[in-house]
């Protein structure tokens, strides 16, 4: 992942590209809208295949051919760079090329408004992944200075830095040196370690789409909420309608309903549940590890899918059941998570094998040290941490992001502004760490 | 409430917050770390002459105790080695050093596999932050950008450059501790290390430790200004348990000749306490590179009489 200024060429392209596609599909007509569309797909996923999976791909040809004993040379790899922010460029422009298809979206005849949409810079590195009919009609109004959606913005902004900064930057520190060695440490270190990391990807990037938000309402601009308190979820089917909404709902509007839905009957239907869930592993990164990430997901979905098809779920569960299933849905979802952050497979496994097997071949450390024994995480680190997530879910249990909830209390208002900004300054971890979804 | 006006109030409450709470920090910091606090003060505000400065790293820092050497060898010197510093560090230390003081006799430069790491930063730069009315530090912290106009107007803002640890400082000294642990003590810029010792000895990790140009030039940096000020340079390679660390560097042959290169081609002064007894003798170390209580006083036994026979 990198931003190279010659890369800006391929945005371009395929700007160009899905502009002239969009006003060709709506003056088209019958089989020839269906081609424009195609051309707009594939110079899209195209682009995307290429800097993303090329190499992937190649490195699993190799590996193939080693085992088949075939090819004495292995095929080349490229030397290319993931352009910052591709995979989510890519889904927001044939977001717009499909939604024209479908005829729910007019073409965009004014390229500068076009490129705007696909280049909107507070969400163009990584989301939240807009639709046109949510963003295109807002760059045609007027947006004039408006002291309460700075007030709005800011306040939203100022929470992403917090979770950014207080929570996920020092809890990183934590997982990546447990991560980096897992095979070295007691079991309870790799629990604390993956739950660590399911509340900083969960910080980091909801923090990164909360500073995107934001900074767009400071300009008056509205984008789609991301995450809506997913860890609250009681099941797997209400995590995935909270967690990273913008791609899910994307899945779910052009390849789970593309693909058929629940239209086709119910072996079809879960089919198409593995295949988005799949996809949707792959499209995070060019790795084993993520495709596995999602067929978990997809096995989690379709078990608890087949499972409400037999005992339909009541209205009032009753609060006890409610936090069982809360902590379960999260217990689930951090297993999958290991998946995610492994660097390698062989990695995932052994954590895994660790943390069932109740490994204890080395001592439970509170203070965590590194492979060369250097302090890596204190218990200073760890008791702000602890304090910071309970104060970070206390809040967003009584006021989810937007925090709209604020505005009509001004002194509730002041003081969780002047409180989150205080801690950021006091208890911030600032090293130069990039979000994770950068990645991707 | 109108938005701007909470937004004033807001930012107002966050600077009295801050700098309340960064005034605090810094005067429990200072309670807490006694002996950081009294050498640093030593070193780069007063100006005591010594005739003897030990520069080096933290393992200069916790195994060469001051009290042995002065009674061996009728000196007065000072420990002033710094954690995780490198050529880079040693070298702001003697000049920021002979900003006050008169120019020692004696300088005697421990090495480390990492001193000639390619990286130009303060290792632990917060500690510099109460000292910066010294001229050469105030330079080399501004020169790295941990000082800045924006710092000195807001000066809560440094808290943003403080570790975890530090931060639980605070606590620490509400609990009534300092940064000298039960049974430790200090001397003259040394501390003792615990009477913890090697029980397991991990696996060897190897690692390639680049030697870079710029921290050679520093080096002839140290060198030439020693020789100027008419100071005597010793080089010192100090104990580390059964040599494993030195295993561990993939290029350690690399670091040895280029300081004994320097050393030849400057006559100077090496002595290579790495083959010593001490060596092999777990009880003597708290890790593979750093000795702890009891190896400080021994070791330092030793390093006073090569000191005694060689200066």
């Amino acid at each position: 992942m990198a931003f190279i200024p010659v890369y800006i060429l391929i945005l371009i392209f395929t700007i160009i590209i899905d502009y002239i596609a969009g006003i060709m599909i709506e003056n088209s007509q019958g089989p020839k809208r269906k081609r424009f569309l195609i051309m707009s797909i594939v110079a899209n996923v195209g682009v995307l295949a290429f800097f993303k999976y090329y190499n992937f791909f190649l490195g699993n040809v190799n590996d193939l051919l080693h085992s088949w004993h075939i090819a004495t040379h292995p095929l080349p790899f490229l030397g290319i760079i993931l352009p910052i922010g591709l995979s989510f460029h890519t889904f927001q422009a044939m977001s717009y090329t499909i939604e024209v298809y479908r005829g729910n979206e007019k073409a965009e005849r004014h390229f500068g408004i076009y490129s705007l949409y696909v280049m909107f810079y507070p969400q163009l590195v990584a989301g939240p992944i807009e639709r046109p009919q949510n963003l295109l009609y807002q760059f045609r109004e007027e947006h004039r200075f408006d002291s309460q959606n700075l007030l709005e913005g800011l306040r939203l902004m100022l929470w992403g830095f917090f979770k950014k900064l207080v929570i996920a930057d020092r809890l990183s520190q934590y997982v990546s040196t447990v991560y980096e060695n897992p095979g070295h440490y007691h079991y309870l270190n790799l629990v604390i370690a993956t739950v660590f990391f399911a509340i900083q990807i969960y910080c980091d990037f909801s923090g990164y789409s909360d500073i995107a938000i934001g900074a767009a309402r400071t300009m008056g601009f509205k984008l789609m909420t991301n995450f809506n308190r997913p860890y609250f979820s009681r099941n797997i089917q209400e995590f995935w309608r909270r967690w990273h909404i913008s791609l899910s709902t994307w899945f779910k509007d052009y390849l789970y309903i593309s693909l058929g839905g629940s239209r086709k009957g119910v072996k079809r239907m879960y089919i198409n549940y593995a295949i988005v869930f799949v996809v949707s592993g792959f499209w995070h990164g060019a790795s084993w590890t993520y495709i596995i990430w999602g067929a978990i997901h997809a096995m989690l979905i379709i078990s608890y899918v087949m499972y409400r098809r037999r005992f339909k779920e009541k209205e009032n569960e009753g609060w006890l059941r409610n936090y069982f299933n809360t902590i379960a849905t999260f217990a689930v979802v951090c297993l999958a998570w290991i998946f995610f952050r492994a660097g390698t497979l062989s990695d995932a496994l052994v954590i895994c094998k660790h943390i069932f097997g109740l490994y204890h071949g080395n001592a439970f450390q509170l203070v965590l040290l590194d492979s060369r024994g250097a302090i890596a995480f204190t218990k200073t680190a760890l008791m702000i941490s602890f304090s910071m997530i309970a104060f970070l879910f206390l809040t967003e249990s009584k006021l989810s992001p937007p925090l709209m909830g604020f505005n009509k209390r001004s002194y509730a208002d002041v003081v969780f502004m002047a409180g989150a900004l205080s801690l950021i300054v006091l208890l911030g971890v600032f090293q130069n760490n990039s979000f994770i979804y950068f990645q991707f | 409430m109108q938005p701007l006006k909470r937004l004033l109030i807001a930012l107002l409450l966050v600077g009295a917050i801050c700098q309340l709470s960064f005034v605090a920090f810094t005067k429990q910091v200072e309670k807490y770390e006694v002996h950081n606090t009294e050498r640093l003060r030593e070193l780069l505000l007063n100006h005591t002459y010594y005739d003897l400065i030990f520069l080096g790293s933290s393992r200069t820092h916790f195994g060469v105790n001051p009290r042995i050497i002065d009674s061996v060898c009728g000196l007065k010197s000072y420990n002033a080695g710094v954690e995780g510093g490198n050529l880079y560090e040693f070298e702001m230390m003697l000049k920021a050093y002979l900003e006050n003081h008169p120019a020692p006799r004696y300088v005697v430069l421990n090495f480390d596999l990492h001193s000639f790491a390619d990286t130009s930063r303060l290792f632990n730069y917060p500690v510099y932050f109460p000292y910066t009315s010294n001229k050469v530090i105030n330079a080399y912290m501004s020169d790295n950008g941990y000082l800045n106009t924006t710092k000195e107007i807001l000066p809560f803002l440094k808290l943003a450059d403080y570790d975890d640890d530090t931060k639980g400082v605070f606590l620490k000294t509400l609990a009534g501790r300092t940064e000298i642990a039960p049974g430790d003590f200090q001397y003259k810029g040394y501390v003792s290390n615990s009477d913890v010792t090697i029980t397991n000895e991990p696996p060897i990790v190897r690692h390639y430790q680049k030697i870079a140009d710029n921290k050679r030039q520093a080096l002839d940096r140290i060198i030439r200004l020693c020789r100027e000020k008419k100071i005597e340079l010793t080089f010192i390679y100090l104990p580390e348990y059964k040599r494993e660390y030195e295993q561990s560097v993939t290029n350690s042959d690399e670091f040895f000749t280029t300081v004994d290169s320097f050393a030849t081609s400057n006559h100077l002064q090496f002595l290579r306490d790495d083959k010593l007894a001490i060596n092999n003798n777990p009880l003597m170390f708290a890790n593979i590179t750093h000795l702890n209580r009891e190896g400080a006083q021994e070791y330092s036994a030793i390093l006073a009489k090569e000191l005694q026979t060689n200066l």
